[in-house]
């Protein structure tokens, strides 16, 4: 699938990557082996976390782990100055970002 | 022995009021946790040993309410990645000790939280499984000292959460996925485990009011040994003998909560023992909502052993779900088709071309007529063309989901498909009931059931449909047979 069209169909608002992938640390939270992404979407709604993953590892392959999240959830989880949301902000990179 | 109708009742009686609590906000979020992580527990063994003794609804409120479980646990857990587990050797470093008691505590949510992904298949080699096993050096490393100094304040609470971080460790061996480098780490972990808690065992530090420890103490040093590889010593053995006549002699003096608790533990030591102690205590037990978690567990125990057949347990729990209106749905998936529902008249040829069908070739055709309907977004519409190409996965939620209208309020529109070349009977069974509902446990309360179907249900599957719509209001609807035939044949399918 063209990756416009993976943005497209789950109308995705950030993507952001981290893990040894992005950073190339070894050691933490940023030692995963797959290649970590958070994608935040309010296409994920009412949906249980299983359910988003297999929807997208589905279109973007197994390698792939990504922590998917509901607009809210993220903003949410910015408010934790020690959550995923923030380490990735920090050490990692955004990929993609529906409002730039 | 106790009649399996008693046990039962009382399984179902403490399960509903252990359910309705769950969701209770009154609690502290830790203790919530350790709560919802008890239910999911016990959900998780309730439906291990008796799947077919759940009508299809129960089994879906299970199911739902577990993944509502694990994803709150989950999503808690990104606030910050297992920090109590390092956070905990800063209290202790700094003897700060209203905070290491509290994160004594909180730590026991985070290894439920970590046991629970473990159970849901989770191998743990995403950044936070890397978190949760690097960090867990901490928290035993604390545990471990707490328990060598014999601290009074501590001590108890310390050796309970190294026999939960055992727990969680002795699983993730023995996963067949799990990760090599995490596993290298759990091993160590469990080999300083292994000593601390053999020297409990050996001192004789634990008063016999908390025997239920001991027990606890003496199966995690099993599980320990049994990760490593080691057998056990004659010497443990002695000790654990001697526990057991203990429990024995002690019996009726010790308050329920740690009878139950020894119970659970003994179960997997020893089963015929625990039948037997179970059928002496089971009358002069006093139930309340701190014991109840681990009493349904003692029960689900009792009632494994005294295999119950064909049995129902009748646990009136219901899933989440949001009684949308199907007509309107069926109405937006199906333009023009029920205005003009009179003019389509089906033969015998149109019949046995649906007949020959197969799901693959019913899905392609619903994905034709469903370019029409305007409450589908193009990307949609696009989707579904492929999607009704894609050989089918039996773990999906179901065999074709159409997703109306757009963000923020998308409908997911779930149809489990039954041609008639899967259908080898003249109809479709009760036994498909639970394919029906499965959407509910991923999708909650923004999703209708579209069941499609060449054959008729049956009268049971019928009754039973009927049954979750008037009474329970499910949104389910059914397409079945000449009915299906008809919407087929108007946009021209068949």
């Amino acid at each position: 699938m063209h990756p416009l069209s993976f943005l497209d169909q789950f109308k995705i608002n950030l993507v952001i990557g981290f893990g040894s992938s992005f950073t190339g640390q070894k050691k933490g939270l940023t030692a995963a082996k797959d290649i970590d992404l958070i994608i935040v979407s309010n296409f994920f709604q009412s949906m249980s976390l299983q359910k988003r993953k297999e929807m997208i590892v589905e279109d973007l392959g197994k390698k792939i782990d990504p922590i998917l999240l509901t607009t809210q959830e993220y903003t949410q989880l910015l408010e934790h100055p020690q959550s995923i949301v923030n380490v990735a902000l920090k050490e990692g990179r955004i990929l993609f970002d529906s409002k730039r | 022995m106790i009649a399996k109708d008693k046990i039962e009742k009382e399984l179902v009686s403490n399960f509903e009021i252990e359910f309705r609590r769950s969701t209770s906000t009154s609690l502290s979020k830790s203790s919530r946790k350790r709560q919802n992580g008890t239910l999911y527990f016990n959900s998780h063994q309730l439906i291990e040993n008796f799947s077919s003794n759940l009508e299809p609804f129960a089994l879906v409120a299970l199911e739902q309410r577990m993944n509502l479980i694990k994803d709150w646990l989950e999503q808690e857990s990104w606030t910050h990645f297992y920090g109590n587990f390092y956070l905990i050797e800063k209290s202790l470093e700094f003897h700060n000790l209203p905070e290491l008691q509290n994160r004594l505590q909180w730590t026991i949510a985070d290894l439920y939280t970590g046991r629970i992904l473990m159970l849901t298949g989770d191998n743990l080699t995403s950044s936070e499984g890397s978190c949760f096993f690097e960090r867990l050096h901490g928290l035993v490393s604390v545990d471990c000292k707490l328990i060598d100094r014999r601290d009074k304040q501590f001590f108890k609470l310390a050796i309970i959460n190294l026999c939960n971080v055992v727990d969680c460790l002795h699983y993730y061996v023995k996963m067949p996925n799990s990760d090599e480098d995490n596993k290298k780490l759990a091993i160590d972990y469990l080999k300083y485990s292994l000593a601390s808690l053999t020297q409990v065992l050996f001192n004789n530090d634990i008063p016999i009011e908390d025997i239920n420890l001991l027990f606890f103490v003496y199966l995690s040093i099993t599980r320990c040994k049994e990760s490593l590889g080691r057998s056990s010593e004659d010497k443990e053995q002695e000790v654990y003998q001697s526990i057991v006549k203990k429990f024995e002699e002690e019996l009726d003096r010790l308050k329920t909560y740690n009878k139950i608790l020894a119970l659970c533990d003994l179960y997997y030591l020893d089963n015929a023992k625990f039948m037997v102690l179970f059928e002496r205590c089971y009358n002069k037990l006093i139930i309340d909502w701190v014991n109840r978690p681990f009493y349904i567990r003692i029960l689900m125990f009792y009632l494994k052993n005294l295999q119950i057949g064909d049995d129902i347990i009748k646990l009136k729990i219901s899933p989440n779900f949001n009684p949308l209106k199907t007509d309107d749905i069926i109405v937006n998936l199906f333009p023009e088709y029920f205005e003009n529902t009179n003019e389509v008249i089906i033969e015998s040829r149109d019949k046995e071309k649906l007949m020959s069908f197969k799901d693959v070739d019913i899905r392609g055709r619903l994905a034709n007529i469903f370019q029409r309907s305007k409450f589908l977004t193009e990307e949609e519409k696009e989707r579904l063309v492929g999607e009704a190409k894609k050989p089918h996965a039996t773990s999906e939620i179901s065999d074709f989901e159409v997703r109306l209208g757009d963000y923020p309020d998308i409908i997911h529109a779930c149809m489990p498909i039954k041609s008639a070349r899967e259908i080898r009977d003249d109809s479709v069974s009760e036994k498909y009931a639970y394919q029906l509902l499965k959407p509910f446990i991923h999708l909650f309360d923004r999703c209708v059931v579209v069941f499609i179907t060449a054959k008729p249900c049956s009268l049971a599957l019928d009754a039973y449909i009927k049954k979750l719509i008037s009474f329970y209001n499910f949104p389910i609807a059914v397409i079945q047979e000449d009915y299906l035939c008809k919407i087929l044949k108007f946009y021209n399918q068949i």
